[in-house]
């Protein structure tokens, strides 16, 4: 075919159209090579629909553009085909094993021996903490009956039907003074005797309760080691009483009163 | 990322082809409207073409290496490829149950236009020119061009023999190219 008449044909135009089959395709581009005249009346034929396009373009939103290069924006200039590069896993032969196992034994060995060794010591350790805390446990029941005791004290002088009683120093003992508290709907009887004065050696302070003319023994001062008495002491109860007092007689108290009479109650 | 290098088409494929993203911008810059254009001619669809352009220049990023300048330009190329992916997409099943939805939708159009005004004005002047010639020529040049016609389809629409349709696409060219250069 001559070269006016290949591009009169109108064969390039379908070419550039991507209409023709392979044939002609291939049959194109080998003139495209051959001619320079075809390969210019190509890129012409192009150039002209590529203006047309371009006369006929509709502008996308910018959010196209932005897609687009976010898309690409994590892909580094490269080579074209790069083949994925084989990486080889180590492999463990025959020989090796052996040795691995021998120092996982030993290991679990040391591990297995530090493991029991601290089991002892924390064992050990147990059993004492626990020896103590059984000792505090004691401790503690103890101080919370005492508690509990004081409390029903502080709870008689405090009740509303509680009624106090001040017990005044009689002339053997001017300065002294006591007091009283009488529960009233149970009997039950209070002494607080910080105001007498200390308990002279075998002797001990003795309560009394007038009841019909008569003194009835109302219980003993107790003191501890160091001769303090209790704040407050419960006594024995008394459903009547006309008055109170405190004498002081012999350790282990009287039946009836001996000793001088240190404080009494007005009747 | 508006790009302000000039390229040659030889310089801007080379370029592209070490993964140059500013030879990319300039690209897009200055085809994404044409190609775009040719796209919604056939999907008449704006969110669908811009789907369908960006897919386009994704595989012309993509596939830049296996374009062979020897067979033809870039843009024809490009064009190509945007041409091969709407069709796809219009065959799709996925397309022709979401056609369905937005057929009523399409009338509407946003068009956002980001083209500087020189460009703008030059694209209306080449407009024009274009608007000149003979009708059945542009026709011609819609169907083959834009909406990928075959020859037998064209002679079908356009009522005349297959024969002649050849010697009609190579005239109603010849033409354009009277006017655009």
């Amino acid at each position: 075919m001559k070269l006016s008449e290949i591009i009169s044909s109108g064969i390039l135009e379908l070419y550039v159209l991507g209409q023709t089959n392979e044939a002609e395709t291939q049959q194109v581009l080998e003139w495209k090579a051959l001619y320079p005249e075809v390969n210019a009346e190509i890129e012409a034929i192009e150039i002209s629909l590529e203006q047309y396009a371009l006369a006929n373009a509709k502008a996308p939103s910018g959010d196209v553009k932005q897609n687009l290069f976010a898309a690409i924006v994590n892909d580094a200039p490269r080579v074209p085909d790069t083949e994925a590069k084989l990486v080889s896993m180590p492999v463990y032969t025959a020989k090796e094993q052996p040795v691995k196992w021998k120092w996982l034994a030993a290991a679990s060995f040391v591990l297995f021996l530090g493991t029991a060794i601290s089991g002892l010591l924390l064992y050990s350790k147990y059993k004492e903490t626990d020896k103590s805390l059984s000792a505090i446990k004691q401790e503690l029941i103890e101080k919370e009956n005492n508690r509990m005791a004081l409390q029903k004290n502080m709870d008689a002088i405090t009740a509303s039907n509680s009624l106090p009683i001040v017990l005044n120093g009689t002339e053997n003992s001017p300065e002294s003074s006591a007091k009283i508290f009488w529960v009233k709907n149970t009997g039950e009887v209070f002494v607080a005797s910080s105001g007498l004065p200390k308990t002279p050696e075998g002797m001990q302070y003795q309560l009394w309760a007038i009841v019909d003319g008569t003194p009835v023994d109302a219980g003993l001062l107790i003191e501890d080691k160091s001769g303090n008495k209790y704040a407050v002491q419960k006594m024995k109860s008394f459903g009547k009483a006309e008055a109170f007092a405190i004498t002081l007689e012999k350790t282990g108290g009287s039946a009836s009163p001996l000793g001088k009479m240190v404080v009494m109650s007005k009747t | 990322m508006q790009s302000t290098n000039s390229y040659t088409e030889i310089e801007l494929v080379q370029a592209l082809q070490q993964k140059d993203q500013a030879a990319f911008s300039y690209l897009y810059d200055h085809y994404a409207g044409a190609i775009n254009g040719i796209i919604y001619t056939i999907v008449k669809d704006d969110m669908l073409a811009q789907d369908i352009l960006q897919e386009t220049f994704l595989k012309v990023w993509n596939n830049i290496n296996q374009y062979d300048s020897g067979k033809g330009r870039i843009f024809t190329w490009m064009k190509t490829i945007a041409h091969n992916l709407t069709l796809d997409t219009l065959k799709s099943k996925q397309y022709k149950q979401q056609a369905l939805i937005v057929k009523d939708e399409i009338a509407v159009s946003n068009i956002k236009d980001s083209d500087d005004d020189q460009k703008r004005f030059n694209r209306l002047d080449l407009k024009n020119k274009i608007d000149q010639l003979d009708q059945k020529q542009k026709l011609i040049i819609d169907l083959s061009y834009f909406q990928g016609y075959t020859q037998e389809e064209i002679a079908k629409q356009l009522e005349m023999p297959v024969g002649t349709v050849k010697t009609k696409i190579r005239s109603a060219i010849i033409a354009l190219r009277k006017t655009v250069v």
